[in-house]
Formats: C-alpha cells, sequence, structure tokens
C-alpha cells in the first residue's frame, strides 16, 4: 500500500505545532495513532525509528500523527519555556485533529519513554471526557516525571564527568532561583520540572478507559521486567486483548549513534494491526 | 565473594550494553571505555546495576573515579550492599 505524507503546522493556544501525518494513500485509514515522542536528546536517539514506524503502520492502513511539542523540534517557543502542561494541551489538539481524519477511524496512543508519560495522561483525559481509545503502547516507558529529571540529571553528571568540562550547578537550585537546568543543550525550566514532579504512569494508567487495550514493551538485554515495573505489568496484564513483552534489543533511545531496532517496530506494527478490528 | 559480584558485573556489562565480546574477555582493572562504553552505556549500565544488586547510585556517586572500571563499580556496590 502507497503512503502520503503531510507536514503542517497546527495553532495550539498561540503556538504553532509542526507535525507530520502519515496516510494510507489508497483508501480512508483503519486507525488513527498519535506518535507521542520522547524527550530531549532521546527524542534525537529515537526519531529515525520512530519515522520507520510510522510509515510501516501506514502502509498498513494506519493514519499516523508524530508532531513536535513546543519548544522542541520545528515547533514554536524555546525548551527552556516549555511546560508539560502546554505540551498536554498540545497532545489534546492532535488527539482533536486524528478525530476528524476521514472516516473517523478508531484512535490509538503510542508513547515512548517520557512520551509514555504524556500519551497515558491524554488517555486518562480520554476516559474522563467519556471518549473512546482503541488502544495504548507504552514503548519502554518512564514510570514518573521525577525519573526523567533523574535520568537528565544524570546524564549531565556523566557528560560533565567524562569530558573534564566543568560542572553544571544542582539543577533544583537553578529552579528554586527560577532559572532553567541545561541537560546536553536541552533547558528544563522551574515550571516544566514542577509539573513533571507530579506526572506518574501508573495513575494515569489507572484512569485510561477500562476497553482500551494496552501494550508494554520493554527494550534491553535484561530478560525480564525490572522490580519497579511489577505494578505496571500487573495493571497491564490484567487488562483484556493487553500485553506486555521483554524485547532483547539496544535501547533505541539511548545510543550515540541512531539504531533503529526492527523487532520493536514489528511488535508495534502486530499490536496495532491484530487491534484494529 | 568479591570475584564472583564481579564476574556478574561482567555479564551484565556485556548483556545490557550489547557488547560484542565475551564478559572474560573484560579485564577488572581496565577502563571501561576501553571495551566502548559512552556515556549512553553508563547510564544504562547504572540503571542496570540498581536493578540487578538492589542499591542506589547516588549524584555524588557519578565520578571519574567510581565509574572508571569493574574494580571500582565492585567496590562501589559492595559499600552500599
Amino acid at each position: 500500500m502507497s503512503i502520503l505524507e503531510q507536514s503542517g503546522f497546527i495553532d495550539v493556544s498561540g503556538r504553532a505545532i509542526y507535525g507530520t501525518h502519515y496516510l494510507p494513500a489508497d483508501a480512508p485509514p483503519r486507525a488513527a495513532l498519535l506518535l507521542v515522542e520522547p524527550f530531549g536528546e532521546e527524542k534525537r536517539c529515537a526519531f529515525r525509528m520512530l519515522v520507520r514506524l510510522a510509515r510501516q503502520l501506514a502502509t498498513r492502513g494506519v493514519a499516523v500523527m508524530r508532531y513536535d511539542a513546543s519548544g522542541t523540534g520545528d515547533s514554536a517557543g524555546k525548551h527552556g519555556e516549555a511546560e508539560w502542561r502546554h505540551w498536554q494541551d498540545e497532545l489534546a489538539a492532535q488527539i482533536a485533529l486524528a478525530r476528524e481524519l476521514p472516516g473517523k477511524p478508531p484512535l490509538m496512543l503510542a508513547g515512548a519513554r517520557a512520551g509514555a508519560l504524556l500519551a497515558a495522561e491524554a488517555a486518562a483525559r480520554i476516559a474522563a471526557a467519556g471518549g473512546a481509545l482503541r488502544a495504548l503502547i507504552l514503548l519502554e516507558p518512564l514510570l514518573s516525571g521525577d525519573e526523567l529529571l533523574r535520568d537528565l540529571e544524570r546524564r549531565q553528571k556523566i557528560k560533565d564527568m567524562m569530558s573534564g568540562g566543568a560542572k553544571n550547578a544542582a539543577s533544583a537550585e537553578l529552579w528554586s532561583a527560577g532559572q532553567p537546568a541545561d541537560f546536553g543543550g536541552f533547558l528544563v525550566g522551574s515550571a516544566m520540572a514542577e509539573q513533571l514532579w507530579a506526572a506518574q504512569l501508573q495513575t494515569s494508567l489507572a484512569a485510561t478507559p477500562v476497553d482500551c487495550a494496552l501494550q508494554l514493551l520493554r527494550v534491553s538485554g535484561a530478560k525480564n521486567f525490572p522490580p519497579a515495573w511489577q505494578d505496571l505489568v500487573a495493571a497491564v496484564t490484567a487488562r483484556a486483548g493487553s500485553s506486555a513483552q521483554v524485547i532483547a534489543d539496544k535501547p533505541f533511545w539511548g545510543q550515540l549513534d541512531y539504531y533503529e531496532s526492527d523487532v520493536v517496530i514489528d511488535a508495534v506494527t502486530d499490536f496495532v494491526v491484530s487491534h484494529i478490528g | 565473594m568479591a570475584e564472583g559480584l564481579e564476574q556478574q558485573l561482567k555479564e551484565l556489562i556485556v548483556e545490557r550494553l550489547f557488547l560484542d565480546i565475551a564478559p572474560a574477555e573484560i579485564a577488572t582493572d581496565v577502563e571501561l571505555s576501553e571495551y566502548g562504553v559512552d556515556s549512553f552505556l553508563l547510564l544504562e549500565l547504572i540503571v542496570a546495576m540498581e536493578e540487578i544488586f538492589e542499591v542506589k547510585f547516588e549524584p555524588s556517586d557519578i565520578t571519574a573515579d567510581v565509574l572508571k572500571s569493574v574494580a571500582t563499580l565492585t567496590e562501589l556496590i559492595r559499600s552500599k550492599q
């Protein structure tokens, strides 16, 4: 099946948000999937693989929408001024757009790393509004905003250590002073940090539509899920039509070079196609 | 006991970081960077060590002296267990 790619901007509360749609060219989409990407450097690392995933899904009749949240990629705004609540609004706007696709196909959300946190929050909002969601896919999700901030701080500290460069001031001190912290060129402001501290995947997941199928993928050399994921795995596997799987492959979000996991692309594609109905 | 931990750590490094070498090829005192462990992989390794050895790395543990080799990491893990 041939596909059509369309890029452009939408306005969300005065912010120009850039996105790309990957559409089946010859027929109305059988489903719409919104892809919510990782944060900062992880987004850059995962970029190529997520584009490949979008294209592969489009060839299977699924309309896929990727976008840059404000302050990232080609969207308006500065990273250091971005806020999690703005990103929530922007995702809600993308969801509204997906609901208007020809034939009004069933909606699915997929989030990678911090994108999974955001996608799960959006799924909970859909449920609160009485809306429908066919599936929610969590790709190596971060369990909380706190985990994201801790990873950012650790990665920056490792970089400082390896480069022998000057140490950055402690991020907590910068945020207390209302200043952004710099994580490898990706600035995080105090408002973003404060809003991230409240983000909890498990809480959001519990509030998602009960008939929404869940796919949880861990991508690691490990053979099992980590102990910290125990409750998450239990919540996913208790849901009808859902699956939790460990994929033995390199972290696609955490390599110096781009890394594209064919196994992840195929696992997500199979899950999505099996839930189109 | 330390030898067992060192061996476990070497296996963890190869498994989690997808290094194309055998665990036995990692020398205990050789710097991890010699095996291609970069900043991304170091973070992955810290997360893996926390998971497997049930320890918590504090920001103060992230130093060149601590994250240098299997020997220095073994010492840190033992001090936390």
